[in-house]
């Protein structure tokens, strides 16, 4: 009997213990579509949470609804940022009520929650998959590469395939860590000038530069879409540009090519004559353009490459869609804690 | 799908008609410049091919009794490298001509001849002409006004009579009339209409062709008698290969809505579909979804204002003589109002380009005339609006009514519930001016016929101001209580040193004046151009440069100069008084900062100049403003206009204010939002916007051809000379109308006051609260292109459903002041 009853306070007391450790908070988020009709609108707000809490068992629910996906990505301690998506069509000067419950517990230091929000917040970000070169990855060594370290997502030339066979070939992509803007990578770009060496180039002169195919990345049409990289100049023997390009594709990943050239890519290019020697000489500067795509754009591919000699860094290469409205708001309620009632 | 049969069909016809015409015998000439491109298997032709004894065939240069001799010039139309102009193909692109520039073409004909072998022959002539390029406008030419004669061989072939200009004017109103429906030719749209096809018989061995001056030869073919239908077909064929050519440089981008199944349902057994869809444009792809079938159309209204109803009419199959009527309007307490009050208009399918630079169009109901009875072909949702005028003395309270459709193909009419909520108070008239820019007609939709048919002034002046009377009229309808418009060359000083006034355009801008007091009462008139062409120019004012820059830069303005200029105002100013007309605004430039930092050094001098003659003979003088560079002329204006491009910040609305200026705005956008709220918050004393009615577009009234005409600033007549509802003007009165609530609770909350009761003091702090939410949510930086979104422009929704919330406060605050 004795043994029964310990049996069961310590079953009681376990019961407790789970209870306490179930006891969750409670946030009330309210978000406010604001003056703009939405369209599966991303909402976001950064939360102030305990470090005691288990994000990793949190849940979101619209009032008197099922579940919502959510990502959380923890930035410190008890805080994060927390975002998920309003589903279809959203109307103005609305406001939507949905409640974030987190138990006690363990805080996670890695984001959390539905992965498919999360790469939508990705994408919101940067539509280009490691834009900042920051995981590497195996290249081969080819006749137009001579590296030893790749970058993932990317394909790297140090100089076109006709220049190949050209003696003492100078031209680079490379990775390296030396200069970065963001992270711990960036891709130094090494191009030279060959006065009279050329062999198609009629100018008697040719340029040999490094050129870059980065990743295929989706995109819809009748969308604008701001293109933007960061560069940093090392030195400049001959004016040029360094140009990166975001080439439009078809459904069928084709290159579009319609009577107009200048709207089958969104270019960003960055002129060394058009621009201050301070303002890019040892210093990061932002190339930026944006474009609206064509109604049979489906994908863009990325390219890089350059017209100047010398040696610059680029970085940070971030493709994202313009929004036509700002974002929603969304504002956090007082805290109601289940153990404080 | 019937219709990529027809084109399926059309095309084969055309292949089969190639086939059989290229192996007969036929002489095919392209007429045209030396470097334009020749079909194969035709023959260039070119102004330099002159009819000698050895040539045996050429232009007649030397007939006898033809005098003067005409100038031949050949001209290839596809001169422009922009991708968005029109492209025409090898053929039709360049003819030969004897003149160009309106003026320079000869009175009598001019004449192509060729031998041949004795024998009967037929043959046909092709002419088009789309352009007529003058200095820097591409204007309507003269072969699509005037009456022509093709002859051959001395024996008239054809004898084109055009009609005189009312007749002309009414059957170009006729075009805009038609719609543009999805999967049609734009080459039969806009291209074929021009086109004259004329077909003949002689007899060799001589052909002489001769015809006007003004008549364009861009192909002619010859083929033995016996060979007429292979003749026939040739030309089939051209047309076919021609019409593909302009058809394929462009596509049709369509977006489809999915229809509800039970409204698909539904609507085969009765034949077509009324549905809604609040403040949304229902274009030829809409479908109703789920709940929309059916559903009433409904708008709150103030007595004395007008209402918007629209609705989607889905025909499921083509319908013949469509009739739409309207019930009575029936009060809550039994009241009626007549069915009159409401009328019924039909937004017409137009071709708009859709990307800048692309190659691309949707089909969008883009402007509306009154309903008449009239078939629909099936599948297209047609786009109907009902004003509801409501009279200023109705009861408030819910009205209903309802839209009938009928047909003899409908086995029972259709019918949607019209609800029309009339408030319980009024709201203010606008307290500042509302304007729109406005073409002189003179220069646009009837100079290239007087120009080419010689109209008397009388009738000039009567159609003048027909068309100023109807579109001021118009304009006030949509709210606008003034217009943006100046003279065209009135004065000008003479070789003595003294104002001549030009009697003709005189009397043209006397009348406009007239009309715009009809219309407008005493509300001050900006006159847009006076500045730089109507009535200070170089050519009124010798070495007074306007928009010279380059010229102002070098000479500067002789003290000369700045008189005459002087001169000018104070004439036209003292004829003004002799009128009594309303104060004109002296618009002095517009947009000088297009002309870089000179031109912003121009702005500020002319600014300057003309503030100090303001000063003397007393008027207010105003400028356009579209860059930084203006921004030196502010402290010389008395009201300043600028765009997005000064920029609009808050900080320049200050310094704007800080000099001394009135604030006005112009083209910050043909929305809802910035003719509304926007102006709320920023608060100007005037908004103007481009355009009612185009200026220099020289196709204004061929309806949306996407590559070569403009919808968004064309104003588009009927086959009766009434002026039609634009889709962005329609936008505009909303914005007006939305200005004038937020004004009307804004003047409520100032003049309540809120002590000693508890209700009223609820009530004002409620009206303030959503007072402060509207214009909190403006942001003065509008058409914003940034890096996170790119526009701070409210949806009209997003307007109304604001609007409904102002009204309900106003209803509040109304009550609780009682």
């Amino acid at each position: 009997m004795k043994y029964l009853l310990r049996v069961l306070i310590v079953l009681q007391a376990g019961l407790l213990w789970g209870q306490a450790q179930a006891a969750d908070r409670e946030y009330t988020l309210t978000v406010d579509t604001g003056f703009f009709e939405r369209h599966d609108a991303l909402a976001g707000v950064t939360m102030e949470l305990h470090p005691n809490l288990d994000v990793t068992r949190a849940t979101l629910r619209r009032q008197g609804d099922q579940s919502v996906p959510f990502w959380f990505t923890p930035t410190s301690p008890g805080r994060g940022r927390l975002h998920w998506v309003l589903p279809g069509e959203t109307d103005s000067l609305t406001q939507l009520a949905f409640t974030f419950t987190v138990p006690t517990g363990k805080w996670s230091t890695t984001p959390t929650g539905s992965a498919a929000v999360g790469e939508l917040v990705q994408r919101r970000d940067n539509l280009i998959p490691n834009g900042g070169f920051e995981r590497p990855a195996a290249q081969q060594v080819s006749a137009t590469w001579k590296g030893t370290a790749g970058v993932e997502g990317w394909a790297l030339n140090d100089q076109a395939w006709r220049h190949r066979s050209l003696p003492d070939l100078k031209s680079q992509a490379r990775p390296q860590s030396e200069f970065v803007s963001e992270g711990t990578t960036a891709l130094r770009l090494v191009a030279e000038w060959r006065p009279g060496d050329g062999k198609a180039e009629a100018s008697g002169g040719v340029s040999i530069f490094p050129f870059v195919n980065g990743p295929t990345v989706e995109l819809k049409p009748g969308t604008l879409y701001r293109f933007s990289y960061r560069i940093r100049f090392a030195d400049v023997t001959r004016n040029g540009y360094i140009s990166a390009s975001v080439n439009f594709l078809d459904s069928e990943r084709k290159r579009i090519f319609p009577k107009k050239y200048a709207i089958n890519r969104l270019q960003c290019a960055y002129g060394t004559a058009r621009n201050l020697p301070e303002t890019y000489m040892n210093t990061w500067v932002t190339a930026a353009q944006q474009k609206r795509t064509l109604p049979d754009v489906r994908y863009g591919q990325i390219s890089l490459s350059a017209s100047f000699a010398g040696t610059c860094y680029v970085d940070e290469f971030r493709l994202r869609k313009i929004e036509a409205a700002p974002p929603v708001t969304v504002t956090v309620s007082p805290l109601r804690n289940h153990e404080e009632e | 799908m019937p219709e990529r049969k027809q084109i399926l069909c059309a095309a084969l016809a055309s292949w089969a008609a190639l086939l059989y015409a290229a192996h007969a015998d036929i002489l095919r000439y392209d007429m045209g410049t030396p470097d334009s491109a020749v079909a194969e298997d035709w023959t260039r032709l070119t102004a330099d091919d002159i009819y000698t004894e050895q040539s045996g065939i050429g232009w007649v240069v030397q007939s006898p009794g033809v005098r003067p001799k005409p100038k031949l010039y050949a001209r290839d139309e596809n001169f422009s490298s922009q991708t968005d102009f029109l492209k025409l193909g090898p053929v039709l692109r360049d003819h030969v001509i004897a003149g160009r520039n309106y003026f320079s073409y000869a009175s009598g004909p001019y004449a192509f001849r060729m031998n041949l072998e004795p024998g009967k022959y037929v043959g046909t002539v092709i002419m088009l002409v789309m352009t007529e390029k003058t200095a820097c406008t591409i204007n309507r030419p003269p072969f699509w006004w005037r009456d022509y004669t093709v002859a051959i061989n001395g024996d008239p072939i054809a004898k084109i009579t055009r009609g005189d200009i009312k007749q002309q004017l009414n059957a170009r109103g006729a075009v805009s009339e038609t719609d543009f429906l999805p999967g049609r030719s734009l080459f039969e749209r806009g291209v074929r209409p021009h086109l004259a096809v004329h077909t003949f018989q002689f007899e060799g061995p001589v052909l002489e062709l001769t015809m006007n001056a003004f008549c364009p030869v861009n192909a002619l073919l010859i083929a033995p008698a016996a060979e007429k239908m292979a003749l026939d077909d040739a030309v089939t064929a051209l047309l076919g290969t021609e019409n593909s050519f302009v058809d394929r440089q462009f596509t049709e981008s369509r977006k489809e809505d999915v229809i509800d199944e039970t409204a698909r349902t539904a609507g085969q057994r009765a034949g077509a579909l009324l549905f809604s869809r609040p403040m949304r444009p229902l274009g030829p792809h809409s479908r109703p979804g789920d709940g929309e079938s059916g559903r009433p159309v409904g708008d709150f209204v103030s007595p004395g204002e007008t209402g918007i109803l629209r609705f989607g009419l889905l025909p499921m199959k083509a319908l013949r003589k469509v009739e739409i009527t309207l019930a009575d309007f029936r009060g809550p307490a039994g009241q009626v109002l007549p069915s009159r009050i409401g009328s019924t208009w039909l937004s017409r399918l137009v071709p708009v380009r859709t990307v800048r630079t692309g190659d691309y169009y949707a089909v969008r109901p883009a402007y509306a005339f009154p309903y008449a009875a009239q078939d629909l072909p099936d599948g297209v949702t047609r786009q109907v609006s009902v004003y509801v005028k409501v009279p200023a003395d109705a009861q408030p309270g819910d009205y209903t009514s309802r839209a009938t459709v009928t047909s003899p193909d409908l086995a029972e009419p259709l019918t949607l519930k019209l609800a029309v909520k009339i408030l319980p108070f009024l709201i203010d008239p606008p307290d500042i001016a509302f304007g729109m820019y406005w073409g002189n007609p003179f220069s646009t939709r009837l100079r290239h016929a007087w120009q080419q048919m010689k109209i008397p002034q009388e009738l000039m002046r009567e159609l003048c101001s027909e068309i100023d009377h109807r579109a001021f009229l118009e304009m006030r309808e949509a709210g606008f209580n003034t217009v943006a418009c100046g003279p065209a060359r009135i004065m000008r000083i003479g070789d003595d040193g003294q104002v001549e006034i030009q009697d003709k355009d005189w009397q043209l801008w006397c009348d406009r004046v007239e009309n715009y007091v009809k219309v407008f009462g005493r509300q001050p008139l900006p006159a847009y151009g006076i500045g730089w062409t109507g009535l200070v120019s170089t050519w009124s004012a010798r070495g007074f440069y306007g928009r010279e820059v380059d010229k102002w830069h070098k000479q500067g303005y002789t003290d000369q100069a700045i008189a005459n200029m002087e001169a000018l105002c104070q004439r036209f100013y003292a004829e003004g008084k002799k009128r009594d007309w309303p104060e004109i605004i002296f618009y002095v430039q517009d947009e000088m900062a297009n002309h870089g930092a000179h031109g912003g050094q121009m702005a500020k001098t002319r600014a300057k100049l003309f503030r100090g003659v303001a000063e003397k003979v007393g008027f207010r003088t105003c400028a356009s403003m579209n860059g930084p560079v203006e921004i030196p002329a502010l402290p010389y204006l008395h009201i300043a206009i600028p765009n997005g491009g000064l920029p609009v910040t808050e900080e320049n609305l200050d310094l704007i204010r800080e000099k001394g200026c009135d604030l006005w705005f112009y083209n910050i956008g043909s929305t809802r939002y910035s003719h509304g709220y926007y102006l709320n918050r920023t608060r100007p004393k005037g908004r103007l916007q481009w355009s009612f009615g185009g200026c220099s577009r020289y196709l204004n009234q061929t309806a949306g051809l996407p590559s070569i005409s403009s919808v968004s600033y064309t104003l588009h007549w009927d086959s009766q000379r009434r002026p039609g509802r634009r889709e962005n003007v329609e936008d505009m009165r909303q914005g007006i109308m939305d200005y004038r609530y937020f004004r009307t609770l804004e003047r409520l909350i100032s003049e309540a006051d809120a002590s000693g009761n508890a209700d009223r003091a609820k009530a004002i702090a409620e009206a303030k609260e959503l007072r402060d939410y509207i214009l909190n949510g403006v942001q003065i930086r509008n058409q914003h292109s940034g890096e996170d979104f790119t526009s701070g422009v409210w949806s009209s929704r997003t307007c109304q459903r604001l609007r409904w919330r102002l009204a309900l406060a106003i209803q509040s605050l109304t009550s609780a002041i009682r």
